[in-house]
């Protein structure tokens, strides 16, 4: 059924920020977001729902924001959010596709003024 | 058939959409023969029926959501198109005035697309470590109708706002 198979991930933080500063978060998961609903244009088969249903994010390990997805969720869907710089670290976000797939992306931020600089 | 049309009748007034249709759904409640549906040259209305059906869906699902609680005014600012040429993506963004300390923050936002196949389009889940409650998504439009933007409050309370994208070509397939 391969329309589109690609599992490319692509995520967006700002390399550096100020301790307390909001910052923000993009990133774009490529899937088709199959809905269930569509029909093979040649057999007129039901596709079937072929999903993100979740995403989160973690910082520095700790899940500060997610995310449930439904039929209604664009293709290539795209997520931008906010988060507070507070330390240095890791700022990680994960899908997880209705076929069990978990794919992950992950960005370095350096927070100026943190503890652990 | 009746019960369908009063539905389609009340679905197409709260959307304000467009008032031909419903002139000629009046029309077909008239003279449409029961049994015959294929010859009706007006068949192709019967997607509205569809959609009164998937209205009713969303606002139970808006109901359930906030549990017969008073509404807060204001809470939620959201930005949609007033009108989305294609359904299949269309840009939507809100954000929640709330301080995002202690309770003053919300734990779950709902967007709900009021004649959505599936109303609830994504659900998103805040900490007080997000420092804003503001998010942009693309989602998936059926028909001109409204986005709903729910928010259920980490004290209980809760907020909502509805905004009217006319769309141009539905993207629920």
């Amino acid at each position: 059924m391969a329309i589109n198979d690609s599992r490319r991930r692509r995520l967006k933080v700002p390399e550096t920020a100020q301790k307390g500063e909001i910052i923000e978060v993009r990133c774009l998961a490529e899937h088709v977001m199959q809905t269930g609903r569509r029909r093979n244009p040649d057999t007129g088969e039901l596709i079937p729902r072929f999903l993100i249903e979740r995403c989160e994010c973690h910082y520095n390990g700790q899940l500060v924001f997610s995310a449930d997805w439904f039929n209604g969720v664009a293709t290539n869907p795209y997520l931008r959010f906010k988060l507070k710089a507070l330390e240095t670290g890791k700022i990680e976000i994960t899908w997880f596709e209705s076929d069990g797939v978990k794919t992950a992306a992950s960005a370095e931020i350096v927070v100026a003024g943190s503890e652990t600089d | 058939m009746n019960k369908i049309n009063i539905h389609r009748r009340k679905l197409l007034i709260r959307a304000g959409a467009i008032g031909l249709v419903l002139g000629k759904g009046q029309v077909l409640a008239q003279t449409s023969e029961p049994g015959a549906p294929g010859d009706d040259p007006l068949a192709r209305l019967t997607p509205d029926s569809e959609l009164a059906i998937n209205y009713e869906k969303a606002q139970r699902i808006v109901r359930e959501v906030l549990q017969g609680r008073p509404v807060r005014e204001g809470l939620i600012d959201a930005t949609v198109p007033d009108i989305a040429e294609d359904g299949s993506s269309v840009p939507a963004s809100f954000t929640v005035n709330c301080s995002m300390t202690n309770n003053d923050y919300p734990k779950t936002v709902h967007v709900i697309g009021m004649v959505n196949p599936t109303p609830e389009i994504a659900r998103y889940h805040f900490t007080p470590a997000c420092g804003e409650a503001s998010v942009v998504l693309r989602c998936r439009m059926h028909a001109s109708s409204e986005l709903t933007f729910v928010a259920n409050m980490a004290d209980g309370t809760v907020g909502m706002t509805q905004r009217f994208v006319s769309v141009t070509a539905g993207g629920c397939i």
